[in-house]
């Protein structure tokens, strides 16, 4: 029993040290004190169990010893020692706490059986009180336990009443704490479900061993319950179920979807266009999906069970793979060709991995094979054509080349390769320009966004323009390249240059050119009016003289007199056509525009002429067409029908006829004379219609004339929206058309007079 | 060339009719002048516009010819000049010069009622002497 503390208090030295002896050999661990206060302030500081206490103490009462001790501790036994027991005495202690009393002279054993009994009650006592304490712990532990699970906890007794339910069952049946004790689990689940789960709980309690029940409830949710026995520790008997419910409807649903995934995935494996193959490791071929079928032509059951060496154009090509699997686990858009069922070769791009047991040996390979054909044609095409491009980049005089997007060269042709050497595979800046970073003007990063650029570079360096074209091209790879087209244009563009400066210096010319016209122009009409004003003197005395009014003159006089008239009226028609030139040259030539008759003009004109025919010994030949009435300067028409009369006089050779014609011609009039004279050859009829230009001066001074007369003539007709031209054959003939439109589009305030 | 018949003064050519000659230049003027003194008419010769507005002053001629290019008094001015003076208005206007009718017309020239003709220089006797005489009968 042994170490039991335990307190004496006894005043009397001796006794307290045999007590102490004897009870320290018992085992018990022994404290003493001499007085009440020691006791007190011992038992404050340590828990005794069983205390001896000598009622008769010096300072304090043994009574009031015994009440501050029950105060400490109130479980301590308290045994005490007297000397004289009075019955009085020992109800007093009794009623303090004290649990019996021995009195003195003490019996030795009968202390140690006393001492021996109050310790032990104490233990047990003690013992008790700690299983129970451990007991409320464990409730504690477990109701939490209960309560803090995401399950739902319940108790249900052989009727499957509920005797208890967690927070989290409450909730789920929307009940409170207090309503559900003694209620059946069937008020809460459907009939079938009850049924179900009372056999569960039956056999529980019938076998002790647990059960599962699934149950779904009306809301498509699932639960997983545990029924366990909750047996009485004595009888080994079942006195209740604990059923645990888990909430498997997510956990129902995910795997719901893992299966569809799964079949999902089978479905692809099946409809995939790829072929999908299993080939074990002997090459057999184990497995393969309907994919398979629409690239090589083999159904799967054909297939599976043969060699995949017959499916290979050359059979080695099936153990290479194979060995290509094994070494590196996987492969990746491997090329190669296989046959189809029908005999055809065609490309296909696989893909293959090991397939391996669960203790790693390889057991197969499983492959993915696509067919590339019509990919592999076209990346030949493609580099055919690139081939072809080549070609023609290699014969061309531009300089063509293309540079990879970290500025390596790819391609040079023919003209750079002459000009810088093979530089593929070298930086371009480097190479063509000796730089040591990219060129300023490098087109390179608008090219690699896909943008074409053109561009002139004028190279100062090498005093050079090109013209440059730079333009993205994909490679087979999917790499983007710029390619760069240049061609030298200096000379082309110094060319361009020197014309635009030129341009620039004979638009300046004809700019004074014009002055210059100009000023001669008025020049011209200032110096004729003020020629004319000394000529009016000298008419008018010539004239008086002529006339007689200076007296009566020899023949020999008169003669002088009509010489020096004829050459004045040749100064003034002179004079006349210069005016006339100049009014026509400046635009200032002004119309009088009234309705009248080319007909009567040509009469007119052909009576004033006539003299001068008759001289020659001409027949004027008119052929005048009725016409309809035209809008015109008569005058001015009748001046240009005279000249050319007087023309056709004067180159007509003698006794010839003159032909003039009169017709209308669509919507114009036309008039025509024909002289059969010397004729005009073609470069002069150019020259003919221009002032001051004659064909030969001395022929128009001999023949009389001023050579301003068509220039004249061509102003006046055009002044009238007409046309004027001349036809010849040279030693012929020369015919002299004009022709000017009936109706004439004139503006409102030119609007003619019609009488 | 014909101009819209005027007023029609009829009578006969008894008395000597005046012609006012303006012109700058001064054998132009002689060479008119005698033309017509030869003919019976009677001149007054004026060799600038000043003159003319000045000798206008003195005698009311029958017909003033006169000249369009002269330095000082343009015969635009004249012109205004004689329009405003009510006893002027009589005068019969020929113009001489070496401009274009139609260049004078332009000028605005020829816009007066009195302006009747236009004779060009150079002008032969004959024209002249139409001229006059026609301006004589109106």
């Amino acid at each position: 029993m042994g170490n039991t503390s335990i307190l004496i208090i006894e005043d009397d030295a001796e006794m307290r040290e045999t007590l102490n002896d004897i009870l320290s050999d018992e085992g018990y661990k022994v404290k003493t004190a001499g007085t009440g206060k020691e006791a007190l302030a011992l038992a404050k500081k340590e828990l005794f169990p069983v205390c001896l206490v000598d009622l008769r103490l010096p300072d304090i009462s043994g009574i009031a010893v015994l009440k501050g001790l029950k105060a400490c501790s109130p479980d301590s036994s308290a045994i005490i020692i007297t000397a004289f027991a009075s019955k009085e005495t020992a109800i007093e202690a009794i009623k303090a706490g004290a649990s019996c009393y021995i009195e003195k002279p003490i019996n030795m054993e009968e202390l140690l059986a006393t001492v021996k009994r109050t310790s032990e009650a104490y233990q047990l006592l003690e013992a008790k009180r700690r299983a129970e304490e451990e007991l409320m712990i464990n409730e504690e532990k477990y109701r939490s336990l209960v309560e803090s699970t995401e399950d739902s906890v319940y108790l249900v007794d052989m009727n499957c009443r509920y005797l208890f339910m967690n927070e989290k069952h409450l909730s789920r049946l929307g009940l409170s704490s207090d309503q559900y004790q003694g209620r059946p689990y069937r008020a809460f689940h459907s009939d079938e479900d009850a049924k179900r789960f009372a056999k569960k709980v039956n056999y529980v309690f019938e076998t002790g061993i647990s059960a599962q029940h699934e149950y779904k409830d009306n809301e498509e949710q699932s639960f997983f319950k545990t029924l366990s026995p909750v047996k009485d520790p004595e009888t080994g008997m079942v006195t209740a179920v604990t059923v645990v419910s888990k909430d498997i409807t997510e956990m129902k649903r995910t795997d719901k979807e893992l299966l569809e995934t799964r079949d999902y995935l089978n479905n692809i494996i099946e409809s995939s266009a790829d072929t999908i193959t299993v080939v074990d490791m002997k090459g057999i071929v184990r497995d393969g999906n309907k994919g398979g079928e629409g690239i090589m032509g083999y159904r799967a059951d054909e297939a599976i069970g043969t060699p995949n060496r017959q499916f290979f154009p050359d059979p080695a090509e099936a153990d290479r793979i194979m060995g290509l699997v094994q070494k590196k686990g996987v492969i990746k858009n491997y090329r190669t060709t296989v046959v189809r069922k029908d005999g055809k070769l065609i490309y296909v791009s696989m893909s293959a991995a090991l397939l391996k047991d669960k203790n790693g040996v390889p057991i197969g390979t499983v492959r993915v094979s696509r067919d590339v054909t019509k990919e592999v044609e076209l990346e030949k095409r493609v580099r055919e054509e690139r081939d072809n491009l080549n070609l023609i980049f290699e014969s061309m005089a531009d300089g063509v080349y293309s540079v990879s997007e970290d500025y390596k060269v790819e391609f040079m042709n023919k003209v750079l390769r002459e000009a810088f050497g093979d530089h593929v595979g070298d930086i371009c800046y480097e190479v063509f320009h000796e730089r040591k970073e990219p060129c300023p003007l490098c087109k390179l990063s608008e090219v690699m966004r896909g943008l074409t650029v053109r561009w002139e570079w004028r190279s100062r360096w090498m005093n050079r323009i090109y013209d440059l074209i730079e333009t993205p091209v994909i490679n087979l790879d999917g790499r983007i390249s710029k390619l760069t087209i240049f061609r030298d244009i200096t000379k082309r563009k110094r060319a361009e240059e020197e014309i635009q400066k030129l341009n620039q210096e004979l638009e300046l010319k004809v700019v004074d050119l014009e002055a210059v016209t100009r000023m001669k122009t008025e020049f011209l009409s200032l110096t004729s009016h003020e020629l004319r004003t000394p000529l009016t003197p000298m008419k008018a005395q010539l004239q008086m003289l002529e006339e007689g009014y200076k007296g009566i003159m020899s023949e020999e006089q008169r003669e002088s007199i009509e010489l020096v008239l004829r050459n004045l009226a040749r100064l003034d028609k002179l004079i006349k056509d210069i005016l006339d030139i100049s009014r026509i040259e400046m635009g200032r030539i002004k119309l009088s525009f009234e309705s009248m008759s080319i007909n009567d003009a040509v009469k007119e004109a052909i009576k004033m002429q006539e003299p001068f025919a008759d001289e020659k010994g001409i027949k004027i030949v008119a052929r005048l067409a009725k016409l309809p009435a035209i809008v015109g300067d008569s005058e001015r028409l009748r001046q240009v029908i005279s000249n050319l009369v007087n023309n056709a006089i004067k180159f007509s050779e003698k006794a010839t006829d003159v032909l003039v014609e009169t017709q209308r011609v669509g919507e114009a009039v036309q008039f025509s004379i024909t002289d059969y004279g010397i004729g005009i050859s073609e470069e002069d009829k150019e020259k003919l219609f221009k002032p001051f230009s004659q064909i030969d001066s001395s022929m128009s001074r001999k023949r009389g004339g001023t050579g301003l007369g068509l220039a004249i003539a061509k102003g006046i007709i055009h002044a009238h929206n007409g046309k004027i031209w001349v036809e010849s054959e040279l030693g012929k003939s020369s015919t002299f058309y004009f022709s000017i439109p009936i109706k004439q589009r004139i503006r409102e305030e030119e609007a003619p007079y019609i009488g | 060339m014909l101009l819209p018949s005027r007023k029609k003064k009829i009578g006969i050519m008894t008395e000597t009719k005046t012609v006012m000659i303006v012109d700058d230049e001064p054998d132009v003027l002689l060479s008119v002048a005698q033309i017509l003194e030869a003919s019976n008419y009677r001149t007054i010769k004026a060799k600038d516009g000043y003159e003319c507005i000045d000798k206008l002053g003195g005698e009311v001629p029958d017909v003033l010819l006169l000249d369009i290019m002269m330095p000082g008094l343009t015969s635009k001015e004249i012109i205004r000049e004689i329009e405003k003076d009510r006893s002027l208005a009589d005068i019969k206007i020929i113009f001489l010069t070496a401009v274009h009718s139609l260049e004078a017309e332009e000028e605005g020239l020829l816009a007066s009622k009195q302006v009747i003709d236009f004779i060009e220089k150079p002008f032969t006797v004959r024209r002249m002497l139409d001229a006059i005489g026609k301006a004589i009968e109106i």
